[in-house]
């Protein structure tokens, strides 16, 4: 029974987010750093030698280093804009279904979301190299890179997702994302990526590096990804089941 | 004044500061952590490599940082449908000018705490340079020119839009637009808002690719751009107070 009803739940989410217009913002916003990226890559070819590995460190650079912390800050935002509407908590946490199921389909969503964009990167990122004239296909490592960046982005997104639940404010989040990014690049330069949840995705995805920077720590990654994740559901979830929402 | 008592109070408990204190303190600490690894050419001009570095953050963080401080600002009134409860005890005309100066005092803070971080991080790092006050000055009101301008923009999307992801995404697709129009000729750099910062700075940096040495030179500061600037803050300004003013809400 609890199966079905977050199965419910998660058909309810995807029709809260019909026809929204987020769904744009995703399409538009990986396109930037491609551009960027490509531009720089042909820029520089006497420098990035590398061909199919040089344009990935140019197209990821931005994207997992600055702009997906406050991409998915945005959107997990708009996953609770419904709910912070109004009167919409009472409704909510009134509804015929565990406390889990309001919480757990959101994830689902923002990891749904986040795979997509990292495909469609991966599509930009494949068009951009046959534009710069690279031949062949890019390198298979570069797509378990790809996934693996998507696998490290759901720490970030499960954060994000609690802080716009209990944050009624559209915007803060995002300027949070903002900041947990930026000290996510720092704290990654600085050897301690594994332990902050923003650094996650930036070494999954082997942003502007060459040799795979997770090759003898794979184990690590898998569980610091696990254990965010958990975490922040766990406290998700636990703020849902203990707090009054004050829906007001 | 009393209006603007009224715009203070009402940040109260909303942490705006928290979100822009938060980002200049992650600036702080990516300038810190750039010149611990600095060497002695680019200490010797410590405060230039810090212009540089500094305008670059600038471009890909102030823009979200604004869009995120004028939708805190703007919303309290949209998602309480308070508008025209708001009308009732003051003009219109008084509420867009305390928004603003909210948002201005913001963007003054953002020049200062960069003027100031820079000062300290020269102490720390015992720059060879001394410290050229015609270019610290130049530094500060450019920051706070562009700030101004691009925070403008964001209050006027933030004003006219209750759903505040439109304002959010632009800010941050100006972020990406600034960036990649530092890459650009400077023709058409001068297009896009976000990147002003990069076109205002007063300091150049060049990379041999063959040396591998960095070197940092002047440029000539364009009084003229930055007098366009202000001229576009003040369309803006006088554009958005239009808009605001025939606004239904």
């Amino acid at each position: 029974m609890g199966e079905l009803a977050l199965l419910r739940c998660v058909r309810a989410e995807k029709i809260k987010i019909r026809h929204s217009m987020v769904w744009l913002f995703f399409l538009i916003v990986p396109v930037l750093p491609a551009i960027m990226g490509t531009g720089n890559y042909m820029m520089n070819r006497e420098v990035l030698q590398s061909e199919w590995y040089s344009l990935w460190t140019q197209h990821t650079l931005f994207y997992s280093n600055f702009f997906y912390g406050p991409l998915i800050g945005i959107y997990c935002s708009y996953l609770w804009r419904l709910e912070h509407l109004n009167y919409n908590w009472n409704h909510c946490m009134t509804a015929p279904v565990p406390v889990e199921c309001i919480f757990l389909p959101k994830l689902v969503q923002v990891f749904k979301m986040t795979f997509l964009t990292q495909l469609w990167t991966w599509f930009l990122y494949f068009l951009c190299g046959k534009y710069a004239g690279l031949p062949g296909l890019p390198p298979i490592n570069m797509l378990f890179w790809l996934i693996r960046g998507a696998c490290g982005g759901m720490a970030a997104a499960s954060l994000q997702l609690v802080l716009s639940m209990k944050i009624r404010s559209f915007a803060l989040p995002v300027g949070i994302g903002l900041a947990g990014s930026i000290g996510g690049l720092l704290l990654s330069n600085g050897g301690f990526g594994l332990f902050w949840p923003y650094s996650l995705m930036m070494l999954g995805m082997n942003a502007n590096k060459y040799d795979d920077v997770l090759s003898s720590q794979l184990v690590q990654f898998a569980l610091s990804c696990a254990v965010f994740v958990s975490l922040f559901s766990y406290m998700g979830i636990r703020m849902l089941k203990r707090q009054d929402v004050k829906a007001a | 004044m009393r209006e603007m008592w009224a715009e203070l109070a009402k940040t109260r408990y909303r942490k705006i500061w928290l979100s822009i204190a938060g980002v200049m303190g992650m600036e702080l600490l990516w300038c810190f952590w750039i010149f611990s690894r600095a060497e002695g050419m680019e200490l010797s001009q410590g405060f230039y490599y810090g212009f540089v570095e500094f305008g670059v953050m600038n471009s890909i963080f102030l823009p979200v940082v604004l869009a995120v401080a004028a939708s805190r600002i703007w919303d309290t009134e949209h998602k309480g449908g308070t508008w025209k409860l708001l009308e009732t005890l003051e003009t219109k005309d008084a509420i867009y000018r305390c928004k603003f100066l909210l948002g201005a005092i913001y963007c003054m803070a953002i020049a200062a705490a960069q003027i100031i971080f820079l000062t300290a991080l020269s102490r720390m790092f015992h720059f060879g340079q001394k410290l050229p006050a015609d270019h610290m000055v130049w530094f500060g009101v450019s920051v706070f020119s562009v700030s101004l301008a691009v925070y403008l923009i964001q209050q006027i999307l933030s004003m006219y839009y209750e759903n505040q992801i439109i304002p959010l995404a632009a800010g941050l697709l100006g972020a990406f637009g600034g960036l990649f129009s530092n890459f650009l000729p400077s023709q058409i750099q001068r297009l896009v808002v976000w990147g002003y910062y990069g076109v205002l700075r007063s300091v150049n940096m060049d990379w041999d690719q063959d040396t591998k040495i960095i070197t940092l030179y002047e440029r000539p500061m364009d009084y003229g751009f930055l007098i366009f600037v202000l001229l576009l803050a003040a369309a803006l300004y006088l554009g958005g107070k239009k808009l605001f003013l025939r606004k239904e809400f």
